[in-house]
């Protein structure tokens, strides 16, 4: 059989390019996109190309990057702008095939292979048509792997960040794709690549030769995963999606949402704030989803070292109340760790698995008291309703305003669904 | 000489003609100072960006007088690239 063609199209730095193209007094100069310091989320969310050769890095403070780099121009994230630029990439590629699958907001995987024909039989043509259009289109630059598969497809945009167009072909891979750091492969993170390290195994071409017996004791079955990454022996397909709602057309798993406070929280009633406004969020679109779940996870950050836990519960009967799941979240903050000056938390995080069908028969307990349940949840309801209608700062909670500082965070407003994820 | 130097968006009313098929045709531009360009002819219309003002939609060029020119429509607003002397 006639082997695939897979492109994967990667739109250089993505956010700060977008800014730039919007804004042209800021081509040319180094700018990244960060978070508000004020908010204490002042951490490098993307940069262009001439603040990554300043040394900036992804992730890193604001005023890290200042220093690194005097005369760096800031600007906010604008989703709005991000969404409408993936979507608009996307309709481009859709003129070329209908097998887009996108990875993320500036990623997608084309499948190319049935329409090869019609556009001159000539993958490299295609590339070279889509890098154009964009360029032109869209005032952004792409960077595209041509391969047989997604993994070195992905691998080829990546080895060249420019506009270029990287082509790994069967003939080329062990030259091309094999002399690469392991830790440019797929799901080669920063603990596995120092686990193959230690073994010895520094290339994708190491890991491609690597024995049975080490990738099972080692890695488990992901172990031959990678190593069939690395032969390129990966045949999944380029999922179909649909044009209109590709962004988050997947089955949900979770829903959560986490946040940096705007202080340190040193106080149980200011953690129990946070967790009340986080889990409002979490329940509004559980219901919205027409979901309930069965797990409660909270992760938390502590101030003093950064370092973080998660921690989850299994309930009962699966929920979609509110004070249900900020009561979880509560109890498991309360049961592992004291709440005071010295144990501080930066951040937390509140999430919910095990998700269930909200149409689903739900087996309550034999002496509960169902109806005050049911009454609840037509409260929960009536409460979404109204924010649906004045904006979900119409009705509060007064446990939430406790805390100056957070009684006017707006999460569920805030909140972006970034899709990612391979393995699915 | 006097030379462009630079140019900005500059945000424009515009004159359009929808058609039943839902093609959208400028007929004149009104500038900010009141006056108002008939557009004699539409030359080419497609999808381009801006690079010399930022921004991007659809992309006319027009003809007005003897001079041609671009004209975006950047869902919801029209623009042209200003020229500053």
């Amino acid at each position: 059989m006639r082997d695939r063609v897979i492109m994967h199209i990667d739109m250089n730095a993505f956010y700060a390019s977008v800014a730039q193209h919007l804004n042209p007094t800021l081509r040319g100069r180094p700018v990244v996109v960060a978070g508000d310091p004020k908010k204490r989320n002042g951490i490098i969310l993307a940069k262009s190309r001439e603040a990554k050769a300043a040394g900036v890095i992804t992730a890193e403070p604001l005023w890290q990057a200042q220093q690194k780099c005097p005369g760096l121009s800031i600007v906010m994230p604008d989703y709005a702008a991000y969404k409408r630029y993936s979507k608009l990439a996307r309709l481009i590629y859709y003129d070329y095939t209908n097998q887009v699958e996108p990875f993320g907001l500036d990623e997608s995987w084309i499948d190319v292979t049935g329409s090869l024909a019609l556009f001159g039989n000539s993958p490299h043509l295609i590339a070279q048509e889509i890098s154009e259009r964009i360029k032109s289109e869209l005032g952004l630059t792409v960077s595209i792997g041509v391969s047989w598969n997604k993994v070195f497809a992905k691998l080829g945009s990546d080895t060249d960040p420019g506009d270029g167009i990287t082509h790994i072909t069967r003939k080329n891979y062990q030259e091309v794709a094999w002399p690469l750091d392991a830790g440019n492969l797929m799901y080669v993170g920063k603990a596995t690549r120092r686990k193959l390290h230690s073994s010895g195994y520094e290339t994708i071409g190491d890991i491609a030769g690597a024995g049975d017996y080490y990738l099972h004791k080692h890695f488990g079955k992901i172990g031959f995963m990678l190593r069939s990454f690395a032969r390129g022996e990966d045949n999944s397909p380029v999922r179909i999606m649909d044009p209109a709602r590709a962004d988050v057309d997947y089955v949900i798993k979770g829903i959560g949402n986490g946040l940096t406070a705007p202080h340190d929280l040193c106080s149980p009633s200011e953690a129990k704030a946070l967790l009340w406004l986080l889990s409002e969020s979490v329940a509004q679109r559980l219901r919205e989803s027409h979901l309930r779940c069965k797990t409660v996870c909270i992760g938390v950050r502590s101030a003093s070292d950064l370092l973080g836990y998660s921690r989850q519960i299994t309930l009962n009967t699966p929920t979609c109340l509110t004070h249900d799941i900020a009561n979880a979240a509560f109890g498991l903050l309360e049961a592992n760790q004291p709440l005071d000056a010295d144990h501080a938390i930066r951040s937390l995080h509140v999430r919910t698995t095990n998700l269930v069908d909200a149409r689903e028969q739900v087996q309550y307990d034999l002496f509960g008291n169902t109806e005050a349940l049911l009454k609840e949840e037509q409260l929960d309801h009536c409460i979404d309703a109204l924010r649906n209608r004045f904006g979900n700062g119409c009705i509060r909670r007064v446990v939430e305003m406790t805390d100056e500082a957070m009684a006017h965070l707006d999460i569920k407003r805030d909140n972006t669904v970034h899709p990612i994820g391979y393995l699915r | 000489m006097k030379g462009i130097t630079d140019r900005i968006k500059r945000y424009v009313s515009v004159t359009a003609r929808m058609d039943e098929d839902g093609r959208v045709r400028p007929l004149s531009i009104q500038w900010y100072d009141g006056t108002t360009y008939p557009i004699d002819e539409v030359i080419n219309m497609r999808r381009a960006s801006s690079r010399r003002v930022g921004g991007d939609g659809l992309c006319y060029t027009i003809r007005i007088g003897e001079k041609t020119t671009y004209l975006y429509y950047e869902d919801p607003k029209w623009f042209v690239e200003e020229v500053i002397a």
